[in-house]
């Protein structure tokens, strides 16, 4: 505070009114911040997953396995072994953490199907229908991948 | 505070309908970040409001930054320093080696992984920490430096002076090296190959030697290497210096002021901020329909569909560019509104503010990547050619994608954006309070500044929520 004392006259002046700012200012702040908390609470009806998400074709299919067998609408429900991924469109599987991720893959080639992160690897006969079925135990967006071809025919959003 | 939330309103505007980018993600990852949910985003756009509110109310009315005291800390035999060059020409000569001679796969040679993770991203992180590490590393420095020693030897006398370096050239050559570079990295196609990696780090090089040789290596190192330029401006927000092998301490961000103003200054900055914005941007959903459309209208002119799409990712990466700078400038003719003076010089008296802004955005953007694909350096280095071997008995371990929680990584994004819009705040603030010493003139220049950077924190976020 040592600095202070040689003030003039003006200087205070000018102190004073940059102190009534500075409260108005904090005061504004605190508004502004006991405003947001009530507006910006999580599970306000946000929903995430509306909305597209690619311009790929995608299509989302919320949920899988242990969730039920709950399609997105106007698909029909997909069998036990969830959604069928081939090559051509990506679709997106979502899942939250500690669910099963179900799916179906085919090509009609000799492939590998990858899913990256997870690194979960399954050969693919031509024309034949590969089951994978995994927990999802890392939260993420994960390519779901034909190994050979480099071909993505999904994508896996693992969320918290 | 009008003014800031129209700039923030006009920002998001600009953005929505600016140029797009392909979607792709880097080869090198495995998993991408989930984006950041909405309840979060918009709590953390009210936190960077709230905060530069508070920060004006408290900040300090006189300048505290400008003159910096530095203590010295310890001091280093001299001979680290030809050591640590040689150290550094030795990892980069085997690393453009790995670049030929190694498996040609992005996973498993090494070089990809060393030179956009450890180098790209890691490299800047460790500057901020522990000063200008890569200063003291450099290789092609090294290579001046010891070609200029030797010469002085073989010839017996004084060597000539090297031409006077430019002054209206400044930081430009910088600015288009890091262009160039994040170009390879998000346009080219080949971005992943070893080999063509191998190739551009060489030619990289010979430029660098040949500006070296034109202009001494103090002066060019300084100005005209992209990496050492760009590495430098982070090691200048760093608590630690080095000098000659000496280490010194001095306050966190001191040393950033004293950045000394030079052209393309604001423009290097700009690339930094504008280029990590449109890698951010074309993982969004906006930017692949846009994408498409840029590059179909390509294939229509005659391009193939590769180089079509270089071409949209192009366009996408230099309206990045342009959108920051555009940005930026806005601000600055706002703060000449309130000062007067020429804006090309208030330009430069506040670009140090951007850099803890480039900062964030690097960590941010990427601090995923890093955290997965940085584990692969274990294995990496272990077998770098990617042909089976051992070296270290870690070439056998994965990537661990479960240490750390999607919710921790949001965190961490978050905490880095509204730390570096703080850091911002400040320098920008004390070089005000230094340069104009009525106070009131000071407070609202920086109404605009406060605006400019409300505008790239909540640019960032929104990004970061996966352009929601």
């Amino acid at each position: 505070m040592r600095g202070r004392s040689p003030c003039t006259a003006k200087s205070q002046t000018e102190e004073a009114l940059t102190r009534t700012q500075r409260a108005g200012l904090l005061a504004l702040a605190a508004a502004v911040l006991a405003a947001a908390f009530i507006v910006l609470r999580p599970g306000d009806g946000d929903d995430e997953r509306a909305g597209p998400d690619n311009a790929r074709p995608t299509t989302t299919l919320s949920g899988a396995g242990s969730t039920g067998t709950q399609a997105a609408p106007g698909r029909p429900s997909e069998p036990d072994g969830g959604p069928l991924l081939v090559p051509g469109t990506v679709r997106t599987i979502r899942v939250s953490k500690g669910d099963t991720v179900r799916f179906r893959a085919r090509s009609s080639e000799v492939e590998e199907l990858h899913v990256h992160g997870y690194d979960i690897l399954r050969e693919l006969e031509p024309a034949a229908t590969t089951r994978v079925s995994f927990t999802a135990d890392i939260e993420g967006i994960f390519e779901i991948e034909l190994e050979r071809s480099g071909v993505q025919i999904g994508e896996l959003r693992v969320e918290p | 505070m009008r003014r800031a939330l129209l700039l923030v309103l006009g920002l998001a505007a600009a953005v929505a309908l600016a140029v797009p980018a392909a979607a792709f993600a880097h080869g090198l990852v495995g998993k991408q970040d989930l984006p950041i949910p909405r309840w979060l985003f918009a709590w953390a756009a009210a936190a960077v409001l709230v905060v530069s509110f508070a920060g004006l109310a408290a900040l300090w009315p006189r300048p505290r930054l400008q003159s910096v005291r530095e203590r010295q800390l310890v001091r280093l035999p001299r001979v680290l320093d030809p050591l640590c060059g040689a150290l550094g020409v030795g990892v980069f000569a085997f690393l453009v080696y790995a670049g030929f001679a190694g498996a040609q796969s992005a996973q498993t040679n090494v070089l990809p992984t060393v030179v956009y993770v450890i180098f790209w991203v890691g490299l800047p992180i460790a500057s901020v920490l522990a000063g200008d590490v890569f200063g003291a590393f450099n290789p092609w420095r090294a290579v001046g430096r010891l070609a200029g020693w030797t010469a002085a030897r073989v010839a017996r006398g004084p060597l000539p002076e090297p031409l006077g370096y430019p002054e209206r050239l400044g930081r430009w050559p910088a600015a288009l090296g890091l262009l160039a570079f994040t170009w390879v990295e998000l346009a080219y196609v080949n971005r992943d190959d070893p080999s063509t990696l191998a190739i551009l780090a060489l030619a990289y090089v010979a430029a660098q030697l040949v500006g070296m040789s034109l202009y001494g290596v103090p002066a060019w190192c300084e100005r005209a290497d992209a990496f050492g330029v760009y590495f430098g401006l982070f090691a200048r927000l760093s608590p630690l210096r080095w000098r000659r092998a000496r280490l010194f301490v001095r306050s966190p961000l001191g040393g950033a002021p004293p950045l000394p103003a030079m052209p393309g200054t604001v423009a290097l900055l700009c690339v930094m901020i504008g280029t990590t914005s449109f890698d951010g941007f074309s993982l969004g959903g906006q930017w692949s329909p846009v994408a498409g459309r840029l590059q179909d209208a390509f294939v229509g002119l005659g391009a193939s569909q590769a180089v079509a799409l270089e071409l949209a990712m192009t366009i996408g990466l230099l309206g990045g560019v342009a959108l920051v700078a555009a940005l930026y400038w806005l601000a600055i003719e706002g703060v000449r509104g309130v000062t007067g003076g020429r804006a090309r010089e208030l330009g430069g008296a506040f670009a140090h503010s951007l850099v803890p802004i480039a900062l964030a955005y690097v960590i941010a953007h990427y601090f995923g990547l890093l955290s997965y694909q940085g584990q692969a350096i274990a294995f990496l280095a272990s077998d770098p050619l990617g042909d089976g071997a051992d070296l270290f008995g870690t070439a056998s371990r994965g990537i661990d994608y479960g240490w750390i929680s999607a919710t921790a990584i949001w965190y961490v994004q978050i905490g880095a954006l509204v730390a570096g819009h703080v850091c911002g705040l400040i320098l920008a603030h004390d070089r005000a309070v230094a340069r104009w010493s009525d106070p009131q003139t000071a407070l609202r220049s920086q109404y605009w500044m406060l605006g400019v950077m409300v505008a790239f924190t909540c640019l960032a976020l929104w990004l970061l929520s996966g352009s929601a």
